[in-house]
């Protein structure tokens, strides 16, 4: 008889959940259940706030501002003037643009690197000085290129982002398990059906690592340039308020980069997660 | 069926010959298995056959016609599975079709057809992550079916398997070649599994790969439905074998081959 999967209860699927992750050993005491640890970090948070505005109260404003008064500009910020909400929207756009140009050409730049020899020959020197370069060093050439223009932002982002995307695609592209492109082979695929069926999938824990590394890259990018070439969004913000001294207002698009900075984070580890749920390392991750 | 002529292979242009003059011809519905020391050419000869791997000199023909490369009329079943991660257990069996650009749904349902034949319809929708050994190979098994193969080219496919799930297995695949007018050519490692599948076992020398003699196996089949190992030209076979593959690794006694009378665990990855 065809032995049933159901006669072999040993061998059902095996998830691993977070809690029996090997690393993940219950351990004894109230610091360390899930109220335990929120509680001491809200009451440590609290205290750190009293501290500061304490300090804080005997000091000069345009040095170190108080948490009350950052409260005070945070309202103003987003909601009486609300300004933020401009400077975020200027510098996202910069951000996203570049940075989904940057991932678009770099995964194509990648693979044809990663599957062509002669090209990767041919561009692999050119890749890893731009790569090695940090990237704001090229804001007075861009500027002298591009003028104090948005564009500039754009390229800046661009050349940011660009670099460990080609460099991780292409290290995924050849990483692929030759075993899997043999599969490839027999079934008679083509090399647009090898790329799309195997090597792109196989490559995409590279290419979010590397899109990872660029997005860090690119948010650095736009917060520089705007800081020091064409003073607008966040980057803008800080400047313009740094200059004034007021230091209650400069913690409002600090805080606000901040923010950004964990969402698409975030966003991309759940982008990730949506993309390759095969890959157990998130389960893995969950528990650590 | 197949047709193997004079077929020499050697790694560059000065490696060592790693097959000499390799003839091989089997029948449509023929069952084939070799079997020789590891090294001998074994998996290089399957490469060359599925048009992995090109002959240095030597014909493969494939029902008459020459095979220079990959075609749709060849299957492979891997050692190690080879399953794409990424797809299901319906995803992976029905890859040949999807490449061949037949409809999701027409493919969906002729994977399937094979997934319940392998007993697997419970775990369409799992990742390869998330099942077995054996039930991956029976994926692989599905995949290479499902496009309808005349030729089914099978390199150890039990090898990574422990002894139970791999006897299930030799059961259900002699259960196919039986429903089906299949050729299947087949590397082992095992014995007692050439001899328990095959109408014809090759023994394969190595330094360079050839073959040294082979064996028709008369034994009934079905061959589950009976305690084929009391027979006595089982014993006969396995002893012959045994012992010419004994000399062979006399001379290069790299690996421990496996007397796999019951079943026995190739320890090999
Ligand atoms: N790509 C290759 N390049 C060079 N030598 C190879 C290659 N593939 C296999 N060989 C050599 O060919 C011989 C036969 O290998 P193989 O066909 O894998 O043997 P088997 O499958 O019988 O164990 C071995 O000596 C191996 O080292
Ligand atoms: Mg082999």
């Amino acid at each position: 008889m065809t032995p049933t999967p159901a006669a072999h209860p040993g061998r059902s699927p095996i998830r691993i959940s977070p809690l029996h992750h090997p690393h993940h050993r219950p351990r004894r005491g109230f610091l360390y259940t899930g109220t335990g640890v929120w509680t001491v970090r809200i009451v440590t948070f609290v205290a750190l706030i009293v501290v500061w505005q304490l300090y804080a109260s005997g000091v000069s404003r345009a040095l170190f501002a108080a948490p009350s008064a950052i409260l005070e500009s945070i309202i103003e910020l987003t909601i009486t003037e609300a300004t933020l909400w401009g400077a975020i929207a200027t510098s996202m756009g910069a951000l996203f643009a570049g940075f989904g140009l940057a991932i678009v050409v770099g995964v194509f730049i990648g693979l044809l690197m990663g599957r062509f020899r002669p090209l990767e020959l041919v561009l692999d020197p050119y890749v890893s000085f731009l790569y090695a370069l940090p990237t704001i060093a090229l804001i007075p050439l861009l500027v002298i290129w591009f003028g104090i223009d948005t564009q500039l932002r754009l390229a800046l982002v661009f050349l940011a982002g660009v670099f460990p995307v080609i460099i991780n695609t292409m290290a995924g592209v050849k990483n692929v398990d030759g075993e899997l492109l043999d599969v490839g082979r027999v079934t008679c695929a083509s090399e647009r059906q090898m790329v799309t069926t195997i090597v792109l999938p196989a490559a995409l824990p590279f290419i979010f690592a590397g899109i990872r590394v660029a997005l860090s890259q690119a948010l650095v990018g736009v917060i520089v340039a705007e800081m020091t070439a064409i003073i607008t969004g966040l980057g803008g913000m800080i400047i313009r308020f740094a200059n004034f001294f007021q230091t209650a207002n400069l913690f409002v698009p600090i805080l606000a980069i901040m923010a950004v900075s964990v969402s698409l984070t975030t966003l991309l580890k759940w982008l990730e997660r949506r993309l390759m749920p095969w890959d157990h390392r998130h389960l893995e991750e969950e528990g650590a | 069926m197949l047709d193997i002529q004079h077929v020499d292979k050697s790694f560059g242009q000065e490696g060592p010959p790693v097959l000499d003059d390799f003839s091989l011809a089997v029948a449509e519905g023929e069952f084939v298995s070799l079997i020789g020391p590891s090294g001998c050419g074994k998996t290089t000869l399957l490469r060359i056959v599925a048009g992995l791997l090109t002959a240095t000199s030597g014909t493969v023909a494939v029902a008459g016609v020459p095979s220079l490369g990959p075609s749709r009329d060849k299957a492979v079943v891997f050692q190690h599975f080879n399953l794409f991660p990424w797809r299901t257990a319906l995803a992976n069996a029905a890859y040949g079709l999807e490449i061949q650009g037949m409809s999701r749904a027409e493919r969906e349902e002729r994977a399937m057809q094979w997934l319940v034949k392998l007993g697997l319809e419970r775990y369409a929708h799992h990742y390869p992550g998330e099942i077995s050994g054996g039930m991956r190979q029976r994926v692989g098994i599905a995949r290479a079916l499902v496009i309808e193969p005349k030729l089914l080219l099978m390199d150890e496919p039990f090898g990574a398997l422990d002894a139970l799930t791999r006897e299930h297995l030799q059961g259900e695949l002699q259960r196919i070649a039986e429903s089906t007018s299949l050729t299947i050519l087949f590397v082992t490692h095992s014995i007692d599994e050439a001899v328990y599948l095959s109408d014809r076992v090759i023994v394969m020398g190595t330094h360079p790969g050839r073959i040294i003699r082979e064996f028709q196996v008369d034994l009934r089949r079905p061959r589950y439905d009976y305690n084929f190992r009391a027979e006595p030209q089982y014993a006969a076979i396995r002893g012959e074998i045994w012992s010419l593959l004994e000399r062979e690794l006399a001379i290069t006694p790299d690996e421990p081959l496996v007397d796999a009378t019951a079943g026995g665990v190739d320890t090999r990855s």
